[in-house]
């Protein structure tokens, strides 16, 4: 930093800058305590979509016009409203992040998967403008009855289009999902028939019983994958619209996982159902057992292969690693599923898997590692904390 | 942004506004007694001396963070021996001291690289452009060093630890790894298990040949799976590659191996390398 030979020669005056520097550091840290200071990022996304919001309500006035005929006096005051439903969203959006940040933040610190997935499910998040009461009485009040006629028959046509979109995205992906699982199915149902050398009838059973199976299970297919499009469409009668459905009636969208682990586990309860009838109380039992060991292995394998690779990262004691072992296969337990549809993903491997860490409640945490370890393992459970929660 | 609403929650606004005002009225204050103190962004200097300023301004950065990082590393190594050998504090005192330097001399070589390697990058562009290309710049991992493995820190760790301590460390070491290798030898089967969906009977045959095999192979794959990022569970299966074809295709059904075949595919070239390197390992020929 430069310092010119006239403030050179004033060290009293540089002494009190000194001084009052130093206290603008005080009163700044002071500001940083504030919750707005720590979470810029609330900031920037309440500005990116007041800004996506009043862009996308312009263009649906410009849409309301052209559709309605309407004049120009009566644009103005539809475009006065339009904005006045964004301020009203906006509003409501930065009390629900508040809230959600008050609620969430330990430490002026927050994992902003988890803040993300607890503000949309407030009332708040899922308001858009088009759908504010603001924005409705405008239309009513505004336009002349026959208008909002014309107006109500292009949205509902419109809703309609998007509701199909959405409908056959999904139908596809469940015919998808079905086809592969009967595949998957077919060779398990054709070993047993070999090993347990079944009569011809349970055989045949079991056979045509595995297509029954899968379609029961369809049920619990799909029901995450459509939150997530409803979500990225909930604004298409704003900006962007047509581009956001014609994504979606291509199938151009990937939506996240598509390893379905809900649907996974109903198809399982639908299997052992299935292998229970065909192969009688004592197959079935036989059956049974040799899959809970096998099922058991792979749980105690999953957590070894996490503790290795969380050993290698906080350097485990001898003492601490089969305490880690025994808290890592019981969150694996009772997340098996949620596992094994990570492990569908072809990106999966040892360290992601340590995703699990986010199973571990921080008290319990604390009682198997040591302070400097908690810090490493902490940093691990923040970064793989999205998989976790992607996988529910 | 719009004008925020009068309905919001004040917490916001009243004390972040009070304290920041202050702050503006001392600044402006401070900024007319001596206004040289707040020459960040001077004026008076040329094209050339703010790039200069900003390659050394990306260099300082880019070296608290690798120092940082190493820190961090060596804390956890610090915390392990700890554990392991129950360190008295004066002795474990020695060991932050040899920390910090070699913290500090295993950055020596990867200095010089990551000066060369922004200052490619800085070339021949205004001040923005080059701001913005050395903001991308990265680091570089010529020249890099792990603090652990400098001379400073092996040589003063051998002098502190005590003979048993050593051997206490040695074996907690040689544990560590032990259990790695397990954990991977376990993956493998549940794997082959759940990908191929192995009956009881094939699992029990066919894991000792795949243990055998990864035992052979591991030296040779483990650049390939066992890699920054993790092991990666489908590199992993490749293992099937190393077992005798005819052991192995008396196990599992023709089915299993096209499934198998299916799911390596990706990674079916990555075999001969893996491959070469193992003949040139052990030097016999494939079983």
């Amino acid at each position: 930093m430069s310092c010119s030979a006239t403030s050179l020669r004033r060290p009293g005056r540089r002494l009190i800058a000194s001084a009052l520097l130093g206290l603008v550091a005080l009163t700044h840290a002071r500001a940083e305590e504030e919750p707005t200071e720590k979470a810029p990022f609330i900031d920037q996304t309440l500005e990116r979509s007041a800004e996506f919001y009043a862009s996308g309500m312009k263009s649906l006035v410009k849409e309301v016009v052209k559709i309605t005929g309407t004049t120009p006096d009566k644009e103005a005051a539809l475009a006065k409203e339009a904005q006045k439903a964004v301020d009203d969203k906006m509003a409501k959006s930065k009390r629900g992040l508040w809230k959600t940040w008050k609620e969430m933040a330990v430490d002026g610190q927050i994992d902003q998967v988890q803040f993300w997935d607890s503000y949309r499910r407030l009332p708040e998040a899922i308001l858009t403008p088009d759908k504010s009461p603001i924005w409705k009485d405008a239309l009513a009040t505004i336009l002349s009855p026959s208008q909002l006629l014309l107006w109500d028959a292009e949205a509902n046509q419109r809703r309609g289009r998007i509701e199909k979109a959405i409908n056959d995205y999904l139908v596809k992906g469940r015919d998808a999902w079905k086809l592969k699982r009967i595949e998957a199915r077919k060779p398990e149902g054709e070993e047993l028939i070999t090993e347990y050398q079944l009569p011809e009838p349970a055989a045949l059973g079991l056979r045509n019983g595995i297509e029954v199976i899968v379609t029961q299970s369809l049920s619990a297919w799909g029901q995450g994958l459509e939150k997530q499009i409803r979500e990225y469409v909930k604004s298409a009668f704003l900006g962007g619209a047509e581009e956001r459905i014609k994504q979606l009636e291509d199938g151009q969208l990937n939506f996240a996982t598509t390893a379905e682990p809900a649907a996974l586990e109903a198809e399982l309860v639908h299997w052992k159902a299935l292998l229970k009838t065909h192969l009688g109380e004592s197959l079935y039992a036989q059956w049974a057992s040799r899959e809970q060991q096998r099922l058991d292995r792979r749980v105690r394998a999953l957590a070894m292969i996490a503790t290795a690779e969380l050993d290698k990262k906080i350097r485990l004691s001898p003492q601490q690693r089969p305490q880690v072992e025994a808290t890592l296969t019981r969150v694996i337990q009772t997340s098996i599923t949620k596992v094994d549809a990570f492990l569908q993903e072809n990106y999966a491997n040892s360290e992601l898997l340590l995703m699990v860490l986010n199973g571990v409640p921080t008290e319990e945490m604390k009682t198997l590692i040591e302070a400097d370890q908690q810090v490493g393992w902490r940093t691990l459970a923040s970064r793989y904390s999205s998989w976790w929660n992607q996988f529910k | 942004m719009n004008p925020m609403p009068s309905s919001q929650p004040i917490f916001q606004r009243r004390r972040t506004t009070l304290a920041q005002r202050l702050g503006a009225f001392i600044m402006g204050l401070a900024l007319i007694l001596h206004p040289a103190s707040f020459s960040l962004a001077d004026e008076s200097l040329t094209e050339e001396e703010r790039i200069t300023r900003a390659i050394s301004d990306t260099l300082a950065a880019s070296a608290d963070t690798a120092a940082l990082n190493r820190r961090r590393e060596m804390e956890i190594l610090m915390g392990d021996i700890r554990r392991v050998t129950s360190l008295a504090p004066e002795r474990l005192r020695l060991l932050e001291i040899a920390a910090k330097g070699a913290i500090d001399h295993s950055l020596d070589n990867w200095r010089v690289s990551q000066e060369q390697h922004v200052r490619q990058q800085a070339q021949g562009t205004t001040v923005v452009a080059v701001q913005q290309r050395i903001a991308n710049a990265g680091e570089v991992q010529i020249g890099s060093s792990s603090a652990a493995d400098h001379p400073l820190w092996v040589k003063t760790l051998t002098q502190t630890l005590k003979p048993d301590e050593q051997q206490r460390y040695a074996q907690a070491e040689a544990e560590r790894k032990d259990y790695r290798q397990r954990a991977i030898n376990a993956i493998l089967m549940a794997e082959l298990e759940r990908r191929l969906g192995l009956t009881a009977h094939q699992s029990d045959k066919l894991a000792p040949l795949a243990e055998r095999t990864l035992t052979d192979y591991l030296p040779d794959m483990s650049n390939y799976i066992d890699r920054g990022s993790g092991i990666d569970f489908r590199m992993l299966l490749l293992i099937l590659s190393g077992m005798n074809p005819t052991e192995a295709q008396a196990i599992i059904t023709p089915a299993q191996w096209q499934r198998w075949q299916e799911i390596t595919n990706d990674y079916a070239g990555w075999w001969q390398g893996i491959e070469q390197q193992h003949r040139a390992r052990v030097g016999g020929t494939r079983k």
